[in-house]
């Protein structure tokens, strides 16, 4: 049963471009099956925020995300009230007792502030914030939390009290339930340490620069267009380029807008156009100090040299065993 | 159907041991894990084992040491003995996650201490006695257990530092900026007029820190420990910048940028391969100043230099150069892990000319001293 559950999750996230692997096809189920919070850490462009877009695809349910910063606070992320909107409520409800019977019994707003009060806090001026729209939205939906690691520890605090009860508390209105649990889906680059708590109440899955095989798959998935010696170049070039001490290696993100950029410019084999090469290598290394390391270690050169001496193949070694480890249909089923 | 229950019994109690193996080597295992695993037990994920493997990693995994950690004992505990290793996870080409000393241990930083090299051995054991360990010199730690707790201890200081700074905004009586919620939730008390107003303010800015590492021989104790806490510090104050130096200036990043510690430990081995002679604090802070002086130094940025001053130079040539330095930042702090070497009133000959010229002067050899240094940085 999970089998056909992770084959068909695999089948519809494919569907979306997105090539998962079986650890993270686990995650995801489990997440779905234990109803926690997956948090996702990994180096930057290696699909954590695309996978919380494609699941909400394959699943058909709602994305709300809450992209996080230093200074987010409860009024950004759970609810705030429409402020302009309440003053101009309050200043009709001074100024006329006359069609207002929408707001409230007007007869006695300009003398009973208990009314007004309970006239200007109702439903109709709370504005929902993210994690608001998610607890109270009927059906299915993914709440994507991105960059977690740049919030403050307050907001962590205020997280683990929404994901913990699922509910959110307004003193003026009451307290909101969730109908329908929402899949929390947190990011985290590792600017900073989480904290303990959060980690204990989420699942967990670390997600790793591609392999080759993966990548290519990912690649022909995104870029179908693209011829696929020129992909494989790259790929392999761009695998090259991750074991070099680089400040920012460069992501799957990254490998596709490179990929691009020379489609774009009509490019066939990388072996021929070193030019092209250096005039889009910002489309992949994303600092000025890698770009000239590369560029002054001759890194390009002793690669293309290489692969000039190498015919490379389009279809990868091993490709068999490579199927064994990404299609789960062919998996073990090897008992514990 | 006997057979059945028989078979869940029993796994029952191997996940519960295996889950007592997963505390005795740090990684967290409670009350809520049990929940899940019983759920776990009873779900099919107990076919197959590969997938088996991922959902209790992604269970019982909070962290990236613990994803890193995990597999070696799933496999020591679920493995027979001769079977041939399962995990998926390295068969790939793709470069493992790598975690600081504890598991890539290929490269030992030149100047450093053998940690590097030694922590290969896998003794994940619970923690040490803190008051011991937070007054205990670095210099005699020699015990892996004692420096993996002493390393933790120096994160959670870092991180705590962190809190003491915060951009949120606060409710002030005066500001630039109104603040609505606080100021129309007393609108009713005087009949629907805006009388009173409440604005918003943010605290001070938060500080930049520019953090300059002696990798030298003669600090290779400590240096491991500082280049931590100089990068958890880097990670909770983005405005910050990281250099290490022993002939020459690296430049290790800026905090802004997500830094690791593989990362920079790489960076330190592949720039210091060219390294000749003795440590040049002079020449590497003046260094400093003309190169990345003007983009980084202003009034709100402090420099903390994490070095003994054991110079190749007199010290009189560093003293202008330090001089300088203060003249351009908020203050200068020299963290001199070696500052009980003298006796009280015996003179130190390298640190004495440039003391004038620096703002606070601390130690940092151990815990606690580390951890009164870290109030100092805030002040």
């Amino acid at each position: 049963m999970s089998q056909q559950r992770l084959d068909e999750l695999d089948t519809r996230l494919r569907d979306t471009g997105y090539i998962a692997d079986r650890a993270l096809l686990v995650a995801l189920d489990l997440m779905q099956i234990l109803s926690k919070p997956l948090l996702l850490e990994g180096e930057a462009g290696v699909g954590k925020t695309g996978i919380a877009t494609s699941l909400a695809d394959a699943l058909d349910a709602k994305l709300i995300r809450l992209q996080c910063y230093e200074g987010l606070d409860a009024q950004q992320v759970l609810y705030d009230w429409d402020y302009q909107r309440q003053l101009l409520a309050i200043q009709m409800m001074r100024g006329t007792n006359s069609n207002l019977t929408d707001i409230a019994d007007t007869t006695s707003l300009a003398t009973d502030t208990g009314a007004m009060h309970q006239a200007i806090y109702s439903e109709q001026f709370l504005l929902k914030r993210p994690l608001f729209q998610a607890i109270s939205h009927n059906g299915p939906c993914i709440l994507l939390i991105d960059e977690i690691d740049r919030a403050d520890e307050e907001f962590e605090a205020l997280l683990l009290e929404v994901l913990a009860e699922n509910q959110v508390t307004v003193p003026e209105l009451g307290t909101y339930t969730a109908t329908s649990k929402p899949l929390v889906i947190l990011t985290s680059n590792a600017v900073r340490s989480l904290s303990d708590a959060l980690r204990r109440r989420c699942l967990y899955h670390y997600i790793d620069f591609p392999d080759t095989y993966k990548e290519r798959q990912i690649v022909r998935a995104r870029l179908p267009q693209v011829d696929e010696a020129l992909a494989a170049q790259i790929v392999s070039l761009v695998q090259r380029l991750r074991q070099e001490a680089l400040s920012k290696k460069p992501g799957v993100a990254e490998t596709l807008d490179w990929l691009a950029a020379l489609y774009a410019l009509d490019v066939k084999d990388l072996r021929n156009s070193p030019e092209q090469i250096s005039h889009t290598l910002p489309a992949l290394l994303k600092t000025r100090s890698d770009q000239q390391t590369v560029e002054n270690e001759r890194f390009l050169q002793t690669w293309l040299n290489e692969s000039a001496e190498q015919v490379e193949t389009s279809t990868p070694p091993g490709n068999s065993e490579r199927d064994d480890k990404y299609d789960g249909r062919s998996e073990s089923s090897e008992s514990v | 159907m006997k057979d059945a229950q028989q078979l869940c019994g029993a796994m029952s109690t191997r996940l519960q041991e295996f889950g007592t193996l997963l505390r005795d080597n740090g990684i967290c295992h409670d009350a809520a894990h049990l929940i899940d695993l019983h759920t776990l037990a009873t779900s099919d994920y107990l076919q197959n084992r590969q997938s088996f493997r991922y959902a209790l990693k992604t269970c019982y995994c909070h962290s990236l040491q613990d994803w890193i950690r995990f597999d070696d004992l799933f496999n020591s505990f679920w493995q027979s003995p001769g079977e041939a290793d399962i995990n998926a996870d390295k068969s790939g080409d793709s470069a493992a996650p790598s975690l600081s000393s504890k598991v890539e241990s290929d490269g030992r930083l030149v100047g450093f201490a053998g940690t590097s090299s030694q922590s290969t051995e896998q003794d994940f054991t619970g923690a040490g006695d803190y008051k011991a360990l937070s007054l205990a010199d670095f210099r005699f730690v020699f015990n892996l257990q004692e420096m993996q707790t002493i390393e933790r201890l120096v994160d959670d200081l870092a991180r705590h530092s962190r809190k003491l700074k915060s951009r949120r905004r606060r409710t002030t009586r005066r500001g630039a900026q109104i603040d609505m919620r606080r100021s129309l939730s007393i609108v009713p008390r005087y009949g629907g007029s805006v009388v009173e107003l409440h604005y918003l303010q943010r605290r001070k800015r938060l500080p930049g820190f520019v953090l300059l590492l002696d990798v030298s021989q003669s600090m290779e104790v400590y240096a491991r420990l500082f280049l931590r806490f100089s990068l958890k510090l880097a990670a909770a104050f983005q405005q910050s910048d990281l250099f290490a130096f022993n002939t020459q200036l690296i430049s290790l990043g800026s905090g802004r940028h997500g830094l690791s510690e593989t990362g920079l430990e790489a960076t330190i081995n592949a720039e210091s391969s060219t390294w000749l002679g003795g440590t040049r604090i002079a020449h590497a802070l003046t260094d400093f100043q003309d190169n990345h002086g003007a983009r980084i130094l202003n009034k709100n940025t402090t420099i903390v230099v994490f070095s003994d001053g054991c110079d190749t130079v007199p010290p009189q040539e560093l003293a202008p150069v330090v001089k300088q330095l203060q003249s351009n930042c908020r203050k200068l702090i020299w963290v001199n892990p070696l500052l009980g070497r003298f006796k009280k009133g015996e003179s130190d000959r390298y640190m004495d000319p440039i003391l004038p010229h620096i703002d606070r002067y601390c130690s940092a050899h151990n815990l606690q001293s580390l951890k009164e240094f870290s109030h100092q940085l805030l002040i």
